[in-house]
């Protein structure tokens, strides 16, 4: 059989950006123009290294003396001359190549039949995403009329439902435009699914939190109820990032992490803040009727106000404070 | 925003109220005549009082004073020198007679319930007032003295119209124009017996004196030493408003709270004579709902410092219906934000009280009726023991009625505050045929 290496050369997010096929060895990399395989980076040498095949599946590496070195990826151990497995990944100036055969595995076929097929081509189908645009619009208008209680008119939620119309498909618009200009992929659909869902997740979890906090009532578990929001909310983007951006995964849950931490972490600020600015408010869950009269935990008159020796504990924890 | 705010009626204090000098008085040469006598023959006790900041020499607080004894004893209102009770390191005390002579005055006692305080004079004083000892027929002129708006002494006639007794702590009610400066100034008949002590005043001549009795009690306090220290002003103050509500909470307690119909429910109604009620509803046509609302308050304070009042207490109650045409949600929705609508607070500034805090519940009343409950509290920074208390309940039997009960008392203890809702709570039912 003939022997074969495949270079690719990777971008920063590891996806490839150049792929050669060369059946001439040795095969010479560097900047100049008497190379097999051209670089352009400032920092490769203009003879840089040259690759031959090892036997075993192996490649030998010979580094030409260049000026930055030839580096394993992923380690600090310069290679001078050394074999290197197939499919392994080397650095050189700021590129990264990985040396494939025609031996090296790829990824399965993704089947019209699969669940990820299916879910995308779903996602991507306006079938589903004008109904979800359509319902989204729909409940958060109707959301702004419940809290009307004067006499309004279908007319005055009209400009509400093109906002929120006009919003989403802006928001979509823009991911899709980052989506084909970073990944060559057209999303607009897909982008526009996901950002209604994820509004009606956002609404489906607010209403579920708000309900426990109503049936709760005070406890160490509302902190908690709320940074489920937050989570959520944090998700969001790194979601949007994966379809429209060639980020690691790595990298989009760090992200989702740090937008967890920001907004919680504005949340205990906002905390802090309204423990120590002096209000005449009282803050409390106010809610009503939120669910039925049946359902709730009920005490009795005094066994509520003997449960009150916390108020009075906190009340002077906040009088003594500066 | 609240409801009510409107109808309230305050009695401002001579400090911060701007009064009209428009008295309606008889004027006869007679009248004129008398005045003139009165005025010449007790001018010499009465002595503008002010507290004068030492570390800038500042006159921070302005008001009259009048000598009750030989021994150089003077009487003014504690809200004219509270200011030295919180601050004596930096703070003193001063007399200014009319011909300017400045004389230093010692702080003796004070009964900041009925906002009066005992001050001393280093020296003996030329004249002094005799209290009268019983109170005057209703009509009977009266002639009260003070510096109103850092004026000259001034001597404004008046009529006594008898001690307002429905008032929860008992004043004096002056016809004649009292303005800001004249606190704590004798208002004397015409032999120079002093009836009352200016305090406040609602404007339009109608003015509120302190009765004379409470000026005897005080002065029945014979000690000697001067106060001088915070520590011990700050716990004086603090039992004396504490003995104050334990009485009124007392009171309270051992009535019954007559209750009245409303919708489903039986709620708090009259409670005593010390409350004036007041509705505020909402009817109008654009509206997909109706809240007709009753507010009662007892429209009595107790001075503390310049943005701090106590000894309050009000009850309130909303009864919220939907109109044909608004949705049980939008009802839900509406029921929640009037619940969120905060009653009115006693005032009290951030160095007097710290933030309130909150619990909710529901509760089920004995009677079954479910009701959607919050019991909330601040203490006070300064007076230890004593809070701001808020009550409130919705009910939540309805689909598209409610009924939301508002109780607030100022500068109660814990314990009473408990009592006191309890009680409150206990009165609302549901309505038996």
């Amino acid at each position: 059989m003939e022997q074969a290496l495949i270079l690719e050369l990777l971008d920063r997010h590891g996806k490839v950006v150049l792929r050669q096929r060369f059946t001439q060895f040795p095969v010479r990399v560097g900047r100049d123009y008497g190379n097999d395989l051209i670089l352009d980076d400032e920092a490769v040498s203009p003879r840089h290294l040259q690759i031959a095949p090892a036997g075993d599946g192996q490649w030998q590496i010979e580094d030409l003396q260049s000026d930055n070195g030839t580096w394993r990826h992923g380690s600090k151990q310069r290679i001078d001359k050394d074999r290197i497995a197939n499919d392994g990944l080397l650095r050189l100036g700021s590129s990264t190549l990985q040396l494939r055969s025609p031996a090296s595995q790829v990824a399965p076929t993704v089947r019209h039949a699969s669940k990820a097929y299916r879910l995308r081509r779903t996602l991507g189908s306006w079938w589903l995403a004008l109904p979800l645009l359509l319902l989204t619009i729909a409940l958060s208008t109707f959301n702004e009329y419940l809290n009307h209680a004067d006499k309004v008119h279908a007319s005055d939620f009209a400009g509400d439902a093109v906002t929120w119309t006009g919003m989403l498909l802006l928001w979509s618009g823009a991911w899709a435009l980052l989506g084909r200009l970073l990944n060559q992929r057209h999303l607009f659909v897909e982008l526009l699914s996901l950002a209604t869902m994820c509004l009606l997740a956002v609404f489906a979890a607010g209403a579920t939190v708000d309900r426990l906090h109503y049936l709760g009532g005070p406890g160490w578990w509302n902190t908690p109820l709320d940074q489920t929001v937050w989570l959520l909310l944090a998700a969001l983007l790194p979601l949007h990032l994966l379809l429209t951006t060639r980020l690691r995964q790595r990298t989009l849950l760090t992200l989702c992490i740090v937008l967890f931490c920001l907004f919680s972490g504005q949340d205990v600020i906002k905390g802090y803040v309204g423990e120590r600015k002096f209000s005449d408010e009282l803050s409390f869950n106010s809610q009503l009727n939120l669910l039925p009269a049946s359902m709730l935990p009920y005490d009795s008159a005094d066994e509520f106000l003997r449960n009150t020796r916390s108020v009075r504990e906190d009340a002077e924890r906040r009088a003594k404070q500066e | 925003m609240h409801l009510f705010r409107h109808f309230r009626y305050t009695a401002a204090l001579l400090l911060t109220a701007a009064g009209l000098l428009l008295a309606t008085l008889p004027s006869t040469a007679l009248a004129a005549a008398d005045a003139q006598q009165v005025f010449q023959r007790y001018k010499d006790a009465v002595l503008q009082i002010r507290i004068v900041d030492t570390r800038s020499g500042n006159r921070i607080s302005l008001g009259t004073g009048f000598v009750v004894d030989a021994e150089g004893r003077m009487v003014s209102n504690f809200h004219v020198v509270s200011e030295y009770a919180y601050h004596p390191e930096w703070n003193r005390i001063e007399a200014v007679s009319s011909g300017g002579a400045v004389i230093p005055l010692k702080l003796l006692a004070f009964d900041v319930v009925h906002d009066l305080s005992l001050l001393q004079a280093g020296s003996r004083m030329p004249q002094a007032l005799t209290l009268a000892s019983e109170p005057p027929a209703k009509g009977t002129p009266l002639y009260a003295f003070g510096i109103p708006l850092d004026l000259e002494l001034t001597i404004v006639q008046g009529l006594y119209n008898g001690l307002l007794e429905k008032k929860l702590r008992e004043q004096v009610h002056f016809t004649g124009a009292i303005n800001p400066g004249m606190s704590g100034g004798p208002a004397v008949d015409e032999n120079g017996h002093v009836v009352g002590v200016n305090v406040a005043t609602a404007g339009n001549g109608v003015g509120f004196l302190v009765p004379v009795k409470y000026v005897a009690a005080l002065l029945q306090q014979r000690n000697t030493a001067a106060l001088t220290q915070s520590a011990p002003m700050l716990t004086l103050m603090r039992n004396q408003l504490l003995a104050e509500q334990q009485r009124i909470m007392a009171d309270l307690l051992a009535r019954p709270i007559i209750t009245g119909e409303v919708g489903n429910y039986r709620t708090p109604k009259d409670w005593s004579e010390h409350f004036k009620c007041w509705g505020g509803d909402v009817h109008a046509e654009d509206k997909l709902y109706t809240v007709v609302s009753i507010s009662c308050d007892m429209q009595s304070d107790i001075f503390l410092s310049g943005k701090h009042r106590t000894g309050t207490l009000s009850y309130s109650r909303s009864f919220v219906q939907a109109k044909p045409g608004l949705n049980d949600w939008q009802f839900d929705r509406l029921y929640g934000t009037l619940f969120n609508q905060d009653p009115d607070m006693p005032d009290a500034g951030k160095d007097d009280v710290g933030n309130f805090s909150c619990r909710s519940g529901f509760v089920k009343q004995a009677d079954g009726l479910p009701l959607k409950t919050l019991f909330c509290l601040r203490a006070y920074r300064k007076l230890t023991g004593l809070y701001d208390m808020v009550l409130q309940s919705a009910t939540l039997d309805g689909k598209r009625s409610g009924l939301i009960n508002r109780l607030v008392a100022g500068g109660v203890s814990y314990d009473d505050a408990l009592r006191i809702s309890k009680k409150y709570l206990e009165a609302l039912t549901w309505n038996k045929r």
